[in-house]
C-alpha cells in the first residue's frame, strides 16, 4: 500500500471518527435533557394534584383575609403571579432550531412577559399612593 | 443549573408567592408583599431559563421575546392613568388567556415528547381544558376591557335562550373533547380543538357581554381568577409544579374575592360564572318604560350655594365614584375637606365596594390626594349615619346611591347594597348631565325633595366650591 492511499485512509477514518464522536456528544447531550425532564419535570399526577389542592387551600385563606379596600391591589399582585405563564412559555421556546411549536411559545413568551413586567409597575403605582398618604395622615 | 437547584429556586419562589399575598392583605405590609411577589417571580424565571429543560440555543430567542414583551409592558404600565387602570389589568388578563392557548396549541404540536396510553389521554385532556380556559379568559377579558373603556355599550346584552345556547355549547365541548383525545394522528385532533377554541372564545364574549355595566367589577375580578386556573392548567400540561401551585393560587384567591363581591352587592356567584344575573330572560335592561320613570323635578344648585350648605354643616359625607375619577378632581375634593375639617366640620367618605369600575378604585384616588384613612370609611361602616348627617355630596357616582336598588324589584340592580345618601338632611349631586349611570338606569335620588343637582365638570364645579369656601 503506497503512503498516499494510507494517508488518505487515514484521513478518512478520521473523519469518521469526528463525526461519530459529534453523534455521541449529541445524544449524550439529549440523554442528560431527558434525564433532567424524569428527575424535575414529571412528577406523578397525584403528587401534582396534592400540590394543586393545597395552593387552592393556602389562595383560599389568603383571600379571606383580604380588607376591601386592598382588594384591587391584591388583583394587581395577582396579575404578578399570573403571569407565572411565563415559565411556561419559557418552555415552550427552549427548544433549538425553528418549529412551529416553538413560534408559538416564542409568541406566548412575549405575552406572558408584557403581562409580567406590566403588572409589577403597575400594581407598584397602585401601591406608592398609600404610603405617601401615611406620611401626610401623620403630619395631620 | 442542575435539576435540584431549578426545583429548590422554584420552592422559594412558592413561599414568596404565599408570602406576597399573605404581605397584601392589608396596606402597611402591601408593597412589601409586591415585592415578594416581584423576586419570587424573578427567581422562577431565571431558575426556568438556566435550568436543566431550556438549550443554550433557545436562551437567546427567549431573552429577545421577552425584552420585547416587556418592553410593551412596562411603557403601557407606566402610561397608564390611575383612572384607566382597571382597563389595562382587564387587558392584562386578556394576554395571560391568549398566552394559555398559544402554550396549550404549542405543546399539542410540538412532537419532542412522545406520550403512549394513559399517559397520552392525561396530557391532551391537560391540553384541550388549558386551551378552554384561556379562550374564556381571553375573550371575556377582551369584552371587559371594552366594556370598561366605553368602546362597548355598557348594558347587559341578554340573547333569548342564552342558558340553552351555554348549554348547548358545553355538551358540544365535551363531545369535541372526546374527538380529539381518540383522534388516531396529530393532525386529526387539530379540527376538534380549533372548534372547541371558537365555542370557548364565543362563550367569552357572550358571558361578559350578559353583565351589566355595574357589575363590571365582579366580572374583573373573576376573569382574574380565570387567568389563575388557566395557568395551573397549563401547569398540567407541561408537568410544571410551579405553574400548577401558582395558578391554583391566583385562581383560588380571585374566585373567594369574586364571591365576598357577589355576597355584598346581593349577587348569586353561579349566576356571574354562568354569564348574566340580576336580570330576566330576553329584552334588555328595562330602562324606558314608563312604570320605571321617576316622577319629580330636579333642583339644580350652584356652586357658591354649595358651599355655603357645606359651610353651615356639622357633619358632612363625601361619595366618591367614577365621575370623580375621570374629572380627576380627588385633589381638589382633599382640598375642601382639608378645610372644611379645619373649621370643626366633621367630614368624612363613603366608599361602595364597587365604586368605579374596580374594588377600592376609590381608595386608591383618595390615597392620592392625601386623604387620611381614617376618613375614608367603607358603606357598610357609615350608612347608618345618613340620617344625622347634614350635607351627602355626591360626586360623579350613580348607581351606587340608587335607591332604586331598594324600593324598586324590577330594577337591574335590585338588591344590589347601595348608599343611602338621600336620608341625609340634604344631598348635593355633581353631575355633568341626568345621564343614567353605567348600568343604564334612572335614578330616583335626583327628584328627591331634598336632593340638589349640581351640573357640571366635577374639577370644575369642586375648584368653584373651594374658591368660596377659602374666600
Amino acid at each position: 500500500m503506497d503512503p498516499q492511499t494510507l494517508a488518505e485512509q487515514a484521513k478518512a477514518l478520521a473523519d469518521q471518527t469526528q463525526s461519530l464522536a459529534a453523534l455521541a456528544a449529541d445524544l449524550a447531550q439529549q440523554a442528560q435533557m431527558l434525564g433532567a425532564q424524569g428527575a424535575m419535570g414529571q412528577p406523578p399526577l397525584i403528587m401534582l394534584f396534592a400540590a394543586f389542592v393545597l395552593a387552592c387551600f393556602v389562595g383560599f385563606l389568603a383571600a379571606q383575609g383580604v380588607a376591601s379596600a386592598n382588594r384591587d391591589k391584591v388583583k394587581g399582585a395577582l396579575g404578578v403571579v399570573a403571569s407565572s405563564l411565563v415559565v411556561a412559555a419559557i418552555l415552550a421556546a427552549s427548544p433549538g432550531g425553528m418549529s412551529l411549536s416553538k413560534i408559538l411559545g416564542l409568541l406566548a413568551l412575549c405575552l406572558a412577559s408584557e403581562v409580567l413586567f406590566g403588572c409589577a409597575v403597575a400594581s407598584q403605582r397602585w401601591l406608592a399612593s398609600p404610603k405617601d398618604q401615611n406620611k401626610t395622615g401623620e403630619e395631620a | 443549573m442542575s435539576a435540584s437547584l431549578a426545583t429548590v429556586s422554584y420552592i422559594g419562589a412558592t413561599i414568596l408567592f404565599i408570602l406576597s399575598l399573605g404581605g397584601l392583605s392589608n396596606p402597611e405590609t402591601s408593597r412589601r408583599g409586591n415585592w415578594y411577589g416581584i423576586i419570587g417571580m424573578t427567581i422562577a424565571v431565571l431558575a426556568t431559563i438556566f435550568g436543566p429543560r431550556v438549550t443554550s440555543g433557545g436562551i437567546a430567542w427567549i431573552i429577545i421575546a421577552m425584552t420585547m414583551g416587556g418592553a410593551v409592558g412596562l411603557y403601557a404600565a407606566r402610561k397608564v392613568k390611575m383612572t384607566q387602570m382597571p382597563e389595562l389589568v382587564a387587558l392584562m388578563h386578556s394576554l395571560v388567556g391568549f398566552a394559555a392557548c398559544t402554550v396549550g396549541f404549542a405543546s399539542y404540536i410540538d412532537n419532542s415528547v412522545e406520550f403512549t396510553g394513559a399517559e397520552k389521554a392525561i396530557h391532551e385532556m391537560e391540553i384541550y381544558v388549558g386551551i378552554l380556559i384561556g379562550a374564556v379568559t381571553f375573550s371575556g377579558s377582551v369584552i371587559a376591557f371594552g366594556k370598561l373603556s366605553g368602546k362597548i355599550n355598557g348594558k347587559p346584552l341578554l340573547l333569548p335562550a342564552r342558558h340553552f345556547i351555554n348549554l348547548a355549547g358545553l355538551l358540544v365541548v365535551i363531545w369535541m373533547g372526546n374527538v380529539f383525545i381518540n383522534a388516531e394522528s396529530a393532525l386529526g385532533g387539530v379540527f376538534p380543538l380549533i372548534l372547541m377554541t371558537a365555542i370557548a372564545l364565543a362563550f367569552g364574549v357572550h358571558m361578559v357581554m350578559a353583565i351589566g355595566g355595574a357589575d363590571m367589577p365582579v366580572v374583573v375580578s373573576m376573569l382574574n381568577s380565570y387567568s389563575g386556573w388557566a395557568a395551573a392548567a397549563t401547569g398540567f400540561m407541561l408537568s410544571n409544579d410551579l405553574l400548577i401551585v401558582t395558578g391554583a393560587l391566583v385562581g383560588s384567591s380571585g374566585a373567594i374575592l369574586s364571591y365576598i363581591m357577589c355576597r355584598a352587592m346581593n349577587r348569586h356567584f353561579i349566576s356571574v360564572i354562568a354569564g348574566g344575573f340580576g336580570t330576566g330572560d330576553g329584552g334588555s335592561a328595562k330602562k324606558g318604560d314608563a312604570a320605571q320613570e321617576p316622577v319629580g323635578e330636579v333642583v339644580p344648585v350652584s356652586a357658591a350655594d354649595t358651599a355655603e350648605l357645606l359651610l353651615d354643616a356639622k357633619n358632612v359625607i363625601i361619595v366618591p365614584g367614577y365621575g370623580m375619577a375621570v374629572a380627576q378632581a380627588q385633589h381638589t375634593v382633599y382640598e375642601i375637606t382639608k378645610i372644611l375639617r379645619e373649621k370643626g366640620i366633621n367630614v368624612r367618605f363613603g366608599i361602595h365596594p364597587v365604586a368605579g369600575r374596580m374594588p377600592g378604585h376609590m381608595n386608591v384616588l383618595l390615597a392620592e390626594a392625601k386623604v387620611p384613612y381614617d376618613i375614608v370609611l367603607e358603606m357598610d361602616e357609615l350608612n347608618d349615619d345618613f340620617p344625622t348627617t347634614d350635607v351627602a355630596m355626591v360626586i360623579g357616582a350613580n348607581d351606587i346611591v340608587n335607591p332604586g336598588a331598594q324600593d324598586d324589584p324590577d330594577s337591574p340592580i335590585a338588591g344590589m347594597p347601595v348608599l343611602e345618601v338621600w336620608k341625609a338632611k340634604t344631598s348635593i349631586v355633581m353631575k355633568r348631565s341626568m345621564a343614567s349611570g353605567y348600568a343604564g338606569v334612572d335614578n330616583p335620588l335626583f327628584y328627591k325633595e331634598n336632593n340638589r343637582m349640581l351640573f357640571g365638570d366635577a374639577k370644575k364645579m369642586l375648584d368653584e366650591v373651594l374658591a368660596v369656601i377659602k374666600g
